[in-house]
């Protein structure tokens, strides 16, 4: 077995009940009350076959059809259910960011009631999300709830594993299906404070690609089209004659040109991951309340070249994301 | 936690009345004191207005925890000691669920609210043989399936944190109805469940818990003594205490049975009761039955010269001696241990009521009583008796006999009556040369006298006279055990042997239930006499008007008649339901072996059921197993192309259904807009990122637009 596969399975060892009663993707868990019950329906049972007293019998036949009934609503529910978790907006490491559950009722017929979409208590992956709980949903509807998820470090994770329980109709047993593993999502780095020391050293002048900006500084140049650019920056007559798109630099008015620049470690490290951190917040400072132009090193390697303003920030946070 | 508020209220009046329901299963049954009740009632009135607080103090926690730990001991006390077990543990779970309707905030109080419910509801189904449970049976499940679900969602709330606790708040009370038909239809599967339960599964028990004891206090008049005066108190009780199915339906709305119970020969100080003299009458096997004997001869026999029928064994002089009646009585606990057979009685056969239950015997009292061997409970039995009684000439052609040495208990006189009770007697009799003279002049007598339910009390009586002597002398007024007394007394006086019975009289026809009631108000008392070689003969000294007293009692007679008719019908069919009806039913069914060929209705209903799970099976699969989980769209479309492969517009594997459209348009097929539209939504809603809602419902009426097209040029 591979060191990848070993790692994909549960670390907690899965009670013997609970893995009696895993199959194909489902869980079932029998609660406290669920305990209670079958003991009350085994006792109400026995004295029934004891004493052949017909209400008796009545009575055990409607407490092992709510049982049967409760294994059976259950797993319908779950069946007729679909879900998919899609993160709305940046994720930051070790706070919450924002993730829509979208449940939807297979079913045209049926509705579904009182379903959860929660964390997969029985994983230990990493981050958590707030559970979502659907009272209803209607034959053939879907719905979007809004939750929120919090990554524990950054880089490219899985979000972490889910499952749609449902306790639906008494509280008797709790049925979980377990929902597919997702796309990896980006983490950035966690948010910190920039820290109050002098900034790297001023290159040169600024240049500055902000729409504001290009009114007031001086034309600084052209460079080739990056992804995020404004479309209005874009130099016609120099994209059609290079067969490219090209747009417009413009230096800022007496504005730092940054180059930040971060040590080589190993992802995970303490005092890299803080360097990490530091540098985002830097990056963030620079290029958002300062507008300067920022680059980015990684050791002597360039790994942002120069650029400004809010796309040059999410090259930055992107490449800060899974540096190391 | 974030309070959702009207969802939380719901929660609590469903615990509340789920417990209110079982309860009612309990005390309707007896189970519980009124003291016990009141209790209850008025703290679960405090704990609704005034429940603790979410976080209780520890001294409170301390004080209840004393409480439950000093209820448990004085459980176990009452159990133990005073063999209380019935009602101290239903006190007990009473305690507990005051408790926690004071303490009711947290889904887990309630879950044990709902548990205390089920117990208790147990409990009745134990003690409850009545009607009222399956009622309440029926209304608890309803109510309680939807506490475990409104629970289950607040459980969910409080596990999932305040988040959800809130969406609860906002969406859990407004969608209550689909709750409710979720509730309503879990409700039904839990009663179909007790019922395939109660019908099939097999009974091994021996029957403990068969019908109980009815409620109330024990009948005056058939124990073994009687007090004149009791039947007084129960002339206005309408409780059905017999049903009695006779073979011969006599179609009366009201026969004129003498029933007869208890029967005494001594009366000493206004108390019957039987004396030391009395004779036994011990009954004999007979035919299959247990046949009344008279001086060790049994009364029934079988007529082997003639029809080879069971008769009455004739009776020299008396023309219908050998008629005989027979009926099937079930009779409820009345606190006694008789058999009541109309007069004249012949032979009984106790019913045994399960295949497993020990069948009772049938033993004779004193006086032609007849009595069952078993502890009290409800019997259900065969009766036989001869309906019809000496005629008058007969009677006279007795004469009047010489007293009998064996007769001299029934000539006993009382003590404390007075020599003017004889004169009385001697005067009203005069020179009546035979017994049946004498005994017209006392019913003449007593036929002036007024029938009351009043206690008129004389001064004589007061004084300490017996109480027939104020009837006879002062008041001249009372009911039917004052003038069966003061009959008997008064030919006592004249060397004529009389017996008094105790039993009910006549019996009211139940239409729905095509059966004879005999209320608890029927009670009533008559006097027998002795006729020589005629044996004893019924006379009835009370007005007619008094015998029929409390006839009137029902307020509402066809209501009565009709729960009556439905009450018999649940003691027979589920109350007394055993392996013997359980196997006769699978046999009706064809479902066991037997040496009958199934019935009709029992093949026709096996049929139905496996044409009806056929077909539901095959619904299912056309709707949606067959072809997996297919979408309604997917539906829609398909049946838009079974009729355009119908009208020659098959589609090809190469071409989508648009394809189809072009080529209805090419033709000029006027169709093809109404096609071309339905496709089109159908696309967006099949593949399209979002749908509207409602979108569905547009589809459905372009597919009925492009099936009209189709048609219309069809």
């Amino acid at each position: 077995m591979s060191a990848s596969s070993r790692s994909a399975r549960p670390r907690r060892r899965r009670r013997f009940g609970r893995r009696w009663l895993s199959a194909r993707g489902r869980r079932l868990e029998i609660t406290r009350s669920g305990w209670l019950f079958i003991l009350l329906t085994l006792a109400v049972g026995f004295a029934a076959i004891n004493s052949g007293a017909n209400l008796l019998h009545a009575l055990f036949g409607a407490q092992m059809a709510l049982i049967i009934g409760s294994g059976v609503l259950s797993e319908a529910t779950l069946r007729r259910v679909e879900v998919q978790r899609l993160p709305r907006g940046s994720l930051y490491a070790a706070e919450p960011g924002a993730l829509e559950v979208r449940l939807r009722n297979r079913d045209g017929k049926r509705d579904v009631l009182a379903v959860s979409v929660e964390d997969d208590d029985e994983r230990d992956d990493p981050g958590a999300c707030e559970p979502v709980f659907a009272v209803r949903i209607a034959a053939g509807e879907t719905i979007v709830l809004p939750t929120r998820v919090t990554m524990p470090a950054r880089g490219r994770h899985r979000l972490p594993r889910a499952v749609v329980a449902t306790r639906f109709p008494f509280g008797l047993f709790v049925k979980r299906r377990e929902l597919p593993v997702e796309a990896a999502v980006r983490v950035y780095p966690r948010r910190v404070p920039a820290p109050a020391r002098p900034p790297e050293p001023q290159l040169s002048r600024p240049v500055e690609t902000g729409r504001q900006r290009s009114r007031s500084g001086d034309y600084h140049g052209l460079r080739p089209y990056r992804e995020g650019d404004e479309w209005r920056r874009l130099h016609w007559r120099a994209t059609a004659r290079l067969g490219q798109p090209v747009v417009r630099e413009h230096e800022a008015g007496g504005e730092a040109r940054l180059r930040l620049r971060l040590g080589p470690g190993t992802t995970g490290e303490p005092g890299f991951e803080a360097e990490v951190e530091r540098v985002a917040a830097e990056a963030r400072l620079r290029l958002g309340r300062d507008h300067a132009e920022v680059e980015l090193f990684y050791g002597d390697r360039c790994l942002v070249p120069s650029g400004a303003g809010p796309a040059q920030q999410q090259r930055i946070l992107d490449v800060l994301a899974e540096v190391g | 936690m974030i309070d959702a508020s009207p969802l939380r209220r719901l929660r609590d009046l469903l615990s509340l009345g789920q417990v209110a329901l079982a309860l009612a299963g309990v005390a309707l049954a007896g189970g519980v004191s009124a003291p016990s009740l009141l209790l209850f009632v008025g703290l679960v009135a405090v704990a609704w207005w005034r429940p603790l607080p979410p976080v209780a103090s520890p001294r409170s926690q301390r004080a209840w925890t004393a409480l439950v730990f000093v209820a448990l001991v004085a459980t176990l006390v009452r159990a133990v000691a005073r063999a209380e077990f019935l009602d101290a543990g239903v006190d007990f779970l009473l305690l507990l669920a005051v408790q926690r309707m004071f303490n009711r905030q947290r889904a887990r109080e309630h879950a044990q609210l709902l548990l205390l419910g089920a117990l208790l509801m147990v409990v009745g189904a134990v003690i409850n043989t009545e009607l009222s449970y399956p009622l309440l049976l029926t209304a608890y499940l309803l109510v309680a399936t939807m506490a475990l679900v409104v629970n289950t969602l607040m459980a969910e709330g409080e596990r999932l944190g305040p988040r959800v606790m809130l969406r609860l708040a906002q969406e859990g009370h407004r969608r209550r109805r689909p709750l409710w038909r979720a509730a309503a239809g879990v409700a039904a599967l839990a009663g179909t469940g007790a019922l395939l339960t109660f019908l099939l599964f097999p009974r091994f028990g021996v029957g403990f818990f068969l019908r109980g004891q009815l409620p109330g206090e024990t009948r005056s008049g058939f124990s073994d003594e009687v007090q004149l005066g009791g039947f007084g108190t129960i002339k206005t009780d309408t409780t059905v205490v017999m049903r009695i199915r006779p073979e011969h339906d006599p179609l009366l709305a009201r026969t004129t049975w003498h029933l007869r119970g208890s029967s005494f020969d001594r009366y000493e100080g206004g108390r019957w009761s039987h004396g030391p003299a009395a004779p036994l009458g011990p009954l004999r096997a007979a035919y299959g039955y247990q046949t009344v004997t008279d001086d060790g001869v049994g009364r029934l026999y079988r007529d082997t010269g003639n029809t080879n029928q069971l008769r009455r064994r004739p009776l020299p002089g008396v023309a219908a001696s050998t008629e005989l009646e027979r009926a099937t009585v079930l009779a409820e606990d009345i606190g006694a241990d008789l058999l009541f057979v109309p007069s004249e009685p012949v032979a009984v056969r106790v019913l045994a009521r399960g295949a497993l239950e020990s069948r009772a015997r049938a033993v004779g009292g004193r006086n032609h009583e007849i009595r069952v061997s078993k502890a009290p409970g409800p019997v259900q039995y065969q009766a036989l008796w001869r309906p019809g009684e000496p005629s008058r000439a007969e009677l006279l052609a007795v004469g009047e006999p010489e007293p009998d040495e064996e007769l001299a208990p029934f000539l006993q006189r009382s003590a404390g009556l007075g020599p003017e009770v004889g004169e009385l007697a001697r005067r009203i009799v005069g020179d009546a040369p035979t017994r049946l003279q004498k005994v017209e002049a006392v019913l003449e007598h007593l036929q002036g006298f007024e029938y009351t339910l009043d206690e008129r009390i004389s001064a004589r009586v007061q004084a300490g006279a017996d109480p027939v002597e104020g009837f006879l002398l002062d008041t001249q007024a009372g009911h039917c055990e004052y003038f069966a007394t003061a009959m008997a007394v008064l030919l006592r006086e004249l060397d004529v042997p009389t017996r008094i019975v105790n039993g009910y009289y006549g019996a009211h026809r139940n239409e729905v239930g095509d059966f004879y009631a005999v209320r608890q108000a029927d009670a009533h008392s008559w006097v027998e006499v002795h006729f020589g070689a005629l044996g004893w003969v019924t006379f009835d000294p009370t007005p007619p008007a008094g015998r029929t007293a409390g006839d009137e009692a029902p307020w509402w007679p066809a209501a009565s008649e009709l729960l009556d008719a439905m009450r018999n019908t649940y003691l027979e069919y589920v109350i007394d339901y055993d392996l013997g009806k359980q196997l006769a039913a699978l046999e009706r069914l064809g479902l066991r072996g037997s040496d009958r060929a199934p019935s009709g209705i029992g093949r026709t209903v096996v049929l139905g059921l496996v044409m009806l799970g056929a077909g539901a099976w095959w619904w299912r699969r056309q709707g949606r197993g067959g072809r997996g989980e297919e979408r309604p769209e997917t539906r829609l479309l398909r049946r838009v192309l079974r009729r355009l492969a119908a009208r020659g517009f098959a589609v090809t594997p190469d071409e989508g259904p648009l394809a189809i459209a072009r080529r209805l348009r090419e033709r000029g097929h006027p169709a093809a807009a109404e096609l071309k539209r339905f496709l089109r939504r159908y696309e967006a809603l099949r593949f399209g990122a979002t749908a509207e809602p409602g979108e569905l419902g547009r589809l459905r009426r372009d597919a009925q637009a492009a099936l009209r097209a189709l048609r219309a040029r069809a």
